[in-house]
């Protein structure tokens, strides 16, 4: 071992607290994912004692696929899924390929804040309210097709091919990649690597596809594969934009388990470990090419000769689609500030035929006590989940130094489950494990619940620039101040601030977005923002959901813009960190 | 007998008859007293803001006459039965978080079959005396699952049809003319598809007029030879999805998204269990007033809503008694009202003295309201089975 590295093995104070971390936060973790886990496992093999079954059997596995529109369902969840992720990560990376580093990237990059804060229930509603046959863009070309007088008999929203969900999700993820990316981009040295291919005589997209992209892969795998999973097992943006004879599958595990049929709830359970499988089966496929991705890469770049491409067709596609992308954006944000007031609007008028503040006041009367659970519940989830991933990748850290073979991910990936499972399957057998110790229906166990969905997102967000921070900016802290405490909040802090506060902002909205878990774990004692939105989207009136969903975006909004811009304004006299 | 034991027994039986009404009013009584200070969870769907402020008022009402706090936590009965049920898996037989669901037909079936439901309590309540059980045979009834006083009844819903008077000239009358409309306007009718609730209750329409309310949907429908009944409804319905919204291949997920088409003018027809709905939609500026609304000729399927206590419930004596104030007078009139809510009220006008019909004098009726008697043609639900053997037979044909 190398001499100056004993100084890192002094006992201090904080070990017991950094070894404990990875323990304590899976402790977090491992506890609900086990109990959700065989609360889903068990009823789907026949056992739910609450409902007379107490027979283990396969026979929930035979009614599910047995049951009408189960095939096409699953068949509509995975290329709805599938498709969207892709096409996320393929717009992320024509996106940087064209435009990053610019001055135009710069200007989407501070944009990016609002993007992020769109609750996605919202919008899908607003994309909607853009592309069905009724909606603005129809109305807009109605004004001079006078075949338009009523709206078309076209499905153009909640197609039975799932398209329009596929861009509600596509437009919803990309947004997320692309932040994850800036937070890592710095370290890859991007103009240095361009320049340096260039000198090698090849392009742009050379130095993209087969240099940066792989490593940059790399960083946000795990945000990438969230987004799969995501898209695979949402329920919200899928009722609201995808096709519903039948519907995808995890709106169908959804309708299961509240079917007023108790007995389906086995089938439930079966649907949502299909969900899980689906997931693990997709994420393992991807994990295992790999290899063959990485052996691709080596041949091309060994091979080395190739002359470049000379049309740079990325640049105007990247515009476009950058274009479009915010469009889309400030087309929904437009349609529901529009809405919000309104007081009649009707096919084919562009604009309300009248306005008024009455939607915003009747829900202003009643905002005050969902907006102060919902801050609080925020506020103190991502604060939890940042001390505990910091604490937890510093121990990492220290793991290094000490080279154990002790492999923490193996444990972080437990972390990560809860993004895996359906919410709506796991979550019944925690909230049962959770009465069953009387601790149910307070403040703290909500609070744990969402931190079980809050640290993953932090973790995955704050993990990969953590990790590439390079230490020996640590040694010379280190050897200056010769204190740990010291050169971590004066030297790494400030550096990894930004990282940390877009970790922080991830966490803060999503907390905010949490509805299952506020009304299973809350035992519906805790009104939010968003269980308050939930249940007025459940109606029909387009101007309360519109107030609802703008005053749920408010806070997230409020946090992200307080992420991008704080890191300016600190370190306005350190423009290296910026 | 003697003159004198008869009169004995004379006053005694008197006094029996006087003093059972007073025993009666003292269990009240003794209720009202053990519900002072409780907070009774009312779980009950919030996605209309009309009904989430009529709640409120209750709320405030109970508040301030029986010192009852009523928190209304704003999700369906679908979340009640789920969260009651967890906490039977659990074990927690008492204290549980739910005090009070707004709740009716297969949800209650459910859970009365169950064994979720506190038990019989409706018959210590005051005000369910009120309560026209003779003339609204549904308030016994509950999806014929008979009620057993395990829920109060809350109000009346029938099935109508709303339609934009400026593109529905003549509104049909029965399923032939509807199908005539559909065929005439490719694309401006559409429904639910089951197992949402007003989907389901649009094909049991069409079922029992097309099957010119066969006794067999009465029945259970094990005892019924369900492809034979059900043939004339299939026929129909594939010949109406073509000329449906979407060609019928696809359908909305309920009738809230239906109100937002029929406001789109995507549609021309759809569907409200309450007969009000277009009233109070066009005085809440969200439905233009060309909407009118129409029912068939041979009376379309009506039923109750109720309200009704969970076997665990922590606050079962504050949830009666606020049960019983919303089948009150008072309450039931403002729920009447199409302004405030527009919900047909459970009460019998015969039973009520003089001030309490005063109430119900002179409620608004509204523009697109159809009158007492045009509703008074209601169709019995089918036998509870019914239900999921009609979603299980429809998705199977269009659910793919």
């Amino acid at each position: 071992m190398k001499p100056y590295l004993t100084f890192f093995l002094k006992p201090q104070l904080s070990k017991v607290g950094l070894s404990t971390s990875p323990w304590l936060t899976s402790a977090i973790f491992l506890l609900p994912v086990a109990v959700g886990l065989l609360g889903t496992w068990l009823p789907a093999f026949g056992w739910l004692p609450a409902i007379d079954a107490r027979a283990f059997s396969i026979q929930a596995w035979s009614l599910m696929t047995d049951y009408p529109g189960f095939w096409t369902a699953l068949k509509t969840t995975l290329t709805t899924g599938l498709v969207a992720s892709f096409l996320a990560i393929l717009i992320t990376l024509l996106l940087l390929i064209g435009l990053y580093p610019s001055k135009l990237f710069k200007t989407i990059e501070r944009n990016l804040a609002p993007l992020l804060s769109v609750p996605h229930a919202a919008f899908a509603i607003g994309l909607g309210l853009l592309i069905m046959p009724s909606g603005w863009l129809v109305r807009l070309l109605a004004q001079g097709f006078d075949q338009l007088a009523s709206p078309p008999n076209i499905a153009t929203f909640q197609d039975p091919m799932g398209l329009s969900l596929i861009l509600a999700l596509t437009l919803k993820e990309i947004p997320f990649l692309l932040f994850m990316s800036l937070a890592v981009l710095p370290s890859l040295k991007v103009s240095q690597t361009i320049t340096l291919t260039h000198s090698l005589g090849h392009s742009r997209r050379y130095a993209w596809v087969w240099l940066i992209f792989p490593q940059l892969y790399k960083q946000i795998k795990l945000p990438f594969f969230a987004i799969i999973a995501y898209s695979l097992t949402v329920v919200d943006i899928a009722m609201i934009a995808g096709p519903t004879t039948p519907p995808t599958l995890a709106v169908m595990v959804n309708h299961w388990f509240y079917d007023p049929n108790l007995e389906l709830r086995t089938l439930g359970a079966a649907g949502a470990t299909s969900l899980l499988a689906i997931n693990i089966l997709v994420l393992g496929l991807l994990h295992l090419l790999e290899k063959p991705a990485a052996l691709l890469r080596c041949h091309v770049v060994n091979q080395g000769s190739k002359k470049a491409h000379r049309i740079f067709w990325e640049k105007p596609i990247a515009l476009v689609s950058a274009l479009l992308l915010f469009s889309f954006y400030i087309g929904a944000t437009l349609q529901m500030l529009s809405w919000s007031f309104a007081s009649r609007w009707r096919y084919p008028h562009l604009w309300p035929d009248g306005f008024s503040t009455k939607a915003w006041s009747r829900i202003f009367n009643r905002i005050d006590e969902p907006f102060y659970t919902t801050f609080q519940l925020a506020l103190a989830s991502a604060t939890l989940a940042l001390v505990l991933c910091i604490l937890m990748l510093e121990n990492e850290v220290r793991l290094r130094h000490k080279k154990r073979s002790i492999n923490t991910d193996n444990i972080q990936l437990l972390i990560y489950l809860p993004l895996l499972i359906p919410q709506i399957a796991f979550l019944f057998g925690f909230q049962v494990f959770l009465i069953q110790l009387g601790i149910d229906a307070n403040f703290y166990a909500l609070l744990w619940s969402h931190c079980i969905f809050v640290i993953p997102y932090v973790f995955l967000t704050l993990s990969g620039p953590y990790r590439r921070y390079d230490q020996r900016y640590q040694l010379q802290a280190l050897s200056l101040s010769a204190s740990h405490l010291k050169s971590f909040w004066l030297i790494k802090l400030p550096i990894l601030l930004r990282p940390i506060l877009y970790a922080f902002a991830t966490g803060f909205s999503v907390s905010i977005a949490q509805y299952l878990p506020t009304l299973f774990i809350g035992a519906g004692k805790f009104s939010t923002l968003t269980t308050e939105a939930v249940a007025i989207t459940s109606g029909s009136d387009r101007r309360l959901i519109a107030v609802m969903a703008l005053w749920q975006q408010a806070l997230p909004l409020l946090i992200f813009l307080f992420a991008t811009l704080a890191p300016a304004l600190l370190f306005r006299k350190r423009k290296a960190l910026l | 007998m003697k003159p004198v034991t008869r009169a004995a027994i004379a006053t005694l039986v008197n006094l029996t008859l006087i003093a059972l009404p007073t025993a009666h009013a003292d269990a009240w009584q003794d209720k009202l007293d053990q519900a002072k200070g409780q907070t009774v969870y009312f779980h009950a769907w919030g996605g209309d803001e009309n009904i989430n402020d009529y709640i409120q008022w209750a709320a405030d009402r109970v508040k301030a006459e029986y010192d009852i706090d009523v928190k209304h936590v704003k999700s369906g009965a679908a979340t009640a039965v789920s969260q009651v049920l967890a906490e039977k898996s659990a074990g927690k037989d008492n204290g549980g978080a739910v005090d009070l669901i707004w709740i009716n037909g297969e949800n209650f079936a459910s859970m009365k079959k169950g064994g979720l439901l506190y038990g019989a309590f409706t018959q210590d309540l005051p005000n369910y005396a009120l309560v026209d059980t003779e003339n609204k045979p549904t308030t016994l009834y509950d999806f014929t699952v008979p009620v057993d006083h395990l829920e109060a009844p809350w109000g009346m819903a029938q099935l109508v049809f709303m339609y934009d008077s400026e593109l529905v000239s003549q509104p049909p009358s029965n399923a032939a003319e509807l199908l005539a409309f559909a065929q005439a306007n490719p694309g401006r009718f559409t429904y639910p598809a089951p197992p949402a609730f007003h989907g389901t209750t649009f094909v049991k329409q069409m079922l029992i007029e097309l099957s010119e309310q066969n006794a067999a949907l009465y029945a259970p429908v094990t005892m019924a030879d369900f492809d034979s009944v059900t043939a004339p409804l299939w026929e129909y319905l594939d010949q109406l999805h073509p000329v449906m919204w979407r060609q019928g291949k696809t359908f909305t997920d309920g009738a809230p998204r239906m109100k937002q088409l029929l406001n789109d003018g995507e549609i021309a027809i759809s569907l409200s269990f309450n007969p009000f709905e277009a009233s109070s939609a066009i005085a809440n500026d969200e439905l233009p007033n060309s909407i009118r609304t129409y029912i068939h000729d041979n009376g379309t399927i009506g039923n109750s809503h109720f309200v009704a206590i969970p076997y665990n419930a922590s606050q079962p004596v504050a949830a009666m008694v606020f049960a019983d104030f919303l089948m009150s007078a008072e309450a039931q009139a403002r729920k009447a009202n199409p302004t405030i809510w527009g919900d047909p009220t459970v009460l019998s006008m015969d039973k009520l003295d003089a001030s309490q019909k005063a109430q119900f004098d002179n409620l608004p009726q509204g523009i697109a309201t159809l009158s007492n008697q045009e509703l008074a043609k209601v169709l019995q639900e089918p036998h509870a089975s019914w239900v999921a053997a009609l979603e299980a037979a429809w998705l199977e044909r269009y659910g793919n």
